[in-house]
């Protein structure tokens, strides 16, 4: 609430409320005198706090904050004012009995039919919004005193073209020194690498007369294994050139005498000859020999034919001889052989008699037995 | 009194654009921005960041602190974005940050090398094109060849040199010279067929690819096998065309790559076969010292083969000309001018 005091209450003075209970309305006990931190005085909003003498402003913050606790501070007891009235409503209608309902009658004298709604109309209305009563103007004391004034003229503090002149030498000398150090910063780094790249040809060059020397080493190697192999397979060519010379220059002076001695075994063993005498010696002489051989040979077979036919001639005598004195002995012996035979055929046939004989006796004897 | 005209009140200052990038002081410069880049809600605001952040890492304190701040496993998750201007973005950033000795250290301890190969692939070719200036850029120390040979880099830039694009393929040519360096990188190059690739980029209209694909096989003909799988593969007269080029390190790294692939027997007989012989005799006199350099030590190589010496012998631009780079100023160059005379003069 708006007051037009120099302050305001947060809560307005009262009179002591009435207790119920005597003893302490009349009495305050001691404890109530004693300071508590609800009644401490430096947490009391109640008192003014601050320059006494000057004039106490309240904002228009505070006022509305007043406004608000006053505007809820109603509501609250509104509500609890139609709380407490609905506890006091009247009773309502006991409920109907069983099998009965209630129904709204009119005991009017004249009535009226209730089926139709009677004609309505809305209208709506709106109170003004609660104004805010403007805020009480700020109390300006009166003015008093001298009006004074002053002015700075130009130049007075500072010449600004002056005083701007070295700031802006800084900065555009920096500016200026940087963009230098840039530009020859990349100026150096264009210069380091051409002078890389310059390195690189250079040593590639060298790197290139590098492998020159080790191809003209490798070639030079090559070359040299060549020559040794060359004059290694010329130094074998030579030695076995030499043995063959040797070996020649041994065998001709081995075989010098060769056809000397050859013919001469050649004639020893008789590969070289005279026909004639060979003819003499191989063919007629060897004929005449035959010849002569053959004739003696007749001539000795003849007088061994001779020789023969005589001792054949005799031989045949005398064996006609002995055959004849051998016949004579045989039929001699033939005589007494048979004659021999003849007895013992006579010796048998009377032995044969002699046991048939005997045998009839037995058979005799046996049959007499049986 | 005199009134105040001479100044005057101003309105309050706008409010910062959502999407503008502004400096934090001190330790919080680098991780309010790693942080405004990572964030995906405002990508307008991400784009600009990362711009910012290209031109920071120009400087070598703000490349420390970014990649203290975690920028380099942010960049190398934005190569994966839908948005191609934040790849873009994000690809130059990692260049610029390759380029530092603390980022390429950044590089390295978060095995950026193998996040970064599938967006090698990329649609933009500018994308493709930072991430190339990257490895390269990562790849002049060891440990930077070292780490991108082990993340499988060096099968797929061979293929990436016979089928990328016109305007990037020396970039990936480039990467493979600074690959094979390793004795690793070498291997897996050779086992790629990467001597037919840099051989089939030697005729391309480019001059930058055909300088790249000349030093590439130049440098892979250091190994033997390579040189005979480029005599096979017809280089030398590939090679012997090129030392006509109007540009001046086409003609060195093409005689540079004569210079390592004749140093075999059948090299030899090549270059003499396909008349290589009078166009080097006529490369002595170029201006260029890095071209001498090569031409003098290819005709030292290339004289051990008679009919090549005999011709060296009878031209009348070789001996004289050799003569004067020795009588010339340059040690260097009159040192090999020397051996090269040797080599032509030597007799059996």
């Amino acid at each position: 609430m708006a007051s037009n005091a120099a302050y305001d209450f947060s809560s307005a003075p009262q009179s002591v409320p009435i207790k119920r209970n005597a003893a302490a309305a009349k009495y305050r006990d001691d404890e109530e005198n004693m300071l508590s931190a609800g009644n401490n005085i430096m947490f009391d909003s109640r008192v003014v706090r601050g320059n006494t003498y000057a004039a106490q402003v309240v904002t228009q913050e505070q006022q509305r904050q007043q406004q608000v606790y006053n505007r809820n501070e109603k509501a609250r007891q509104a509500r609890l004012e139609s709380k407490r009235l609905q506890g006091m409503a009247p009773p309502g209608t006991p409920p109907p009995v069983d099998g009965r309902a209630h129904m709204d009658v009119q005991t009017d004298n004249f009535l009226e039919e209730l089926t139709d709604r009677p004609i309505e109309a809305t209208i709506e209305t709106q109170t003004e919004a609660f104004l805010d009563r403007p805020p009480s103007p700020l109390f300006v004391p009166a003015k008093n005193g001298e009006d004074k004034e002053t002015q700075i003229e130009s130049g007075d503090l500072f010449d600004f073209d002056l005083e701007v002149e070295p700031i802006l030498d800084v900065l555009v000398g920096k500016t200026l020194e940087v963009s230098m150090l840039e530009l020859m910063e990349e100026e150096e780094l264009a210069a380091i690498r051409a002078q890389q790249e310059k390195f690189e040809m250079m040593r590639n060059a060298e790197l290139s007369e590098v492998q020159r020397l080790e191809y003209e080493a490798k070639r030079k190697f090559a070359e040299k294994q060549r020559r040794k192999k060359q004059e290694r397979e010329f130094k074998e060519a030579q030695d076995e050139l030499k043995e063959k010379v040797a070996a020649r220059a041994f065998a001709k002076t081995y075989l010098s005498d060769l056809h000397a001695n050859v013919f001469e075994s050649l004639e020893e063993t008789g590969h070289f000859y005279d026909p004639v005498r060979k003819e003499v010696g191989e063919v007629f002489l060897p004929w005449l020999m035959g010849e002569v051989s053959t004739s003696l040979t007749a001539v000795a077979q003849a007088y061994a034919a001779a020789d023969g036919i005589i001792k054949a001639s005799l031989e045949k005598a005398k064996d006609i001889r002995v055959q004849a004195v051998a016949d004579y002995e045989a039929e001699q012996k033939r005589i007494a052989e048979e004659a021999a035979a003849k007895k013992a055929e006579e010796e048998r046939l009377a032995a044969e008699a002699a046991a048939a004989a005997a045998a009839a006796e037995e058979n005799g004897e046996n049959g007499e037995d049986q | 009194m005199a009134a105040p005209q001479s100044h005057e009140t101003k309105a309050m200052p706008t409010a910062q654009q959502p999407d503008q990038v502004s400096e934090a002081f001190g330790l919080l410069k680098a991780p309010k921005l790693v942080s405004q880049i990572s964030q995906s809600e405002n990508k307008t605001l991400r784009l600009n960041a990362l711009r910012v952040l290209g031109e920071e890492l120009r400087n070598p304190l703000d490349a420390g602190g970014v990649t203290r701040a975690g920028v380099t496993e942010v960049l190398t998750k934005l190569l994966k974005d839908d948005d191609t201007k934040t790849r873009e973005a994000a690809s130059k950033a990692l260049a610029a940050l390759a380029v530092d000795p603390n980022g390429r250290f950044s590089l390295s301890s978060t095995a950026a090398a193998p996040l970064i190969l599938p967006s090698l692939s990329d649609p933009s070719p500018i994308v493709r094109s930072n991430l190339y200036d990257c490895c390269l850029s990562y790849t002049a120390v060891r440990t930077g060849i070292d780490e991108v040979v082990l993340g499988g880099f060096v099968p797929v830039l061979v293929k990436k040199a016979t089928s990328e694009t016109d305007d990037v393929r020396h970039l990936p040519l480039q990467l493979l010279y600074n690959c094979i360096k390793s004795e690793v990188g070498l291997r897996e190059a050779l086992d790629s067929n990467a001597v037919e690739a840099c051989i089939e980029n030697l005729a391309h209209k480019d001059s930058l690819v055909k300088k790249d694909a000349a030093g590439t096989l130049g440098f892979l003909c250091f190994a033997d096998s390579a040189k005979i799988t480029a005599i096979q593969n017809d280089a030398v007269s590939k090679l012997s065309s090129l030392l006509v080029d109007p540009f001046w390190k086409v003609r060195a790294n093409a005689a540079q790559a004569l210079m390592s692939i004749i140093q075999t027997d059948s090299g030899k007989k090549a270059i003499v076969s396909c008349e290589g012989v009078a166009p080097l005799i006529k490369l002595l006199k170029d201006p260029e010292g890095l071209v001498k350099i090569n031409v003098l030590k290819t005709v030292a190589a290339l004289a051990v083969h008679p009919d090549a010496r005999k011709e060296m012998r009878e031209s009348a631009e070789c001996l004289p000309v050799i003569h004067g780079i020795i009588d010339g100023g340059d040690e260097f160059l009159s040192k090999h001018a020397l051996i090269a005379r040797e080599a032509v003069l030597w007799q059996p």
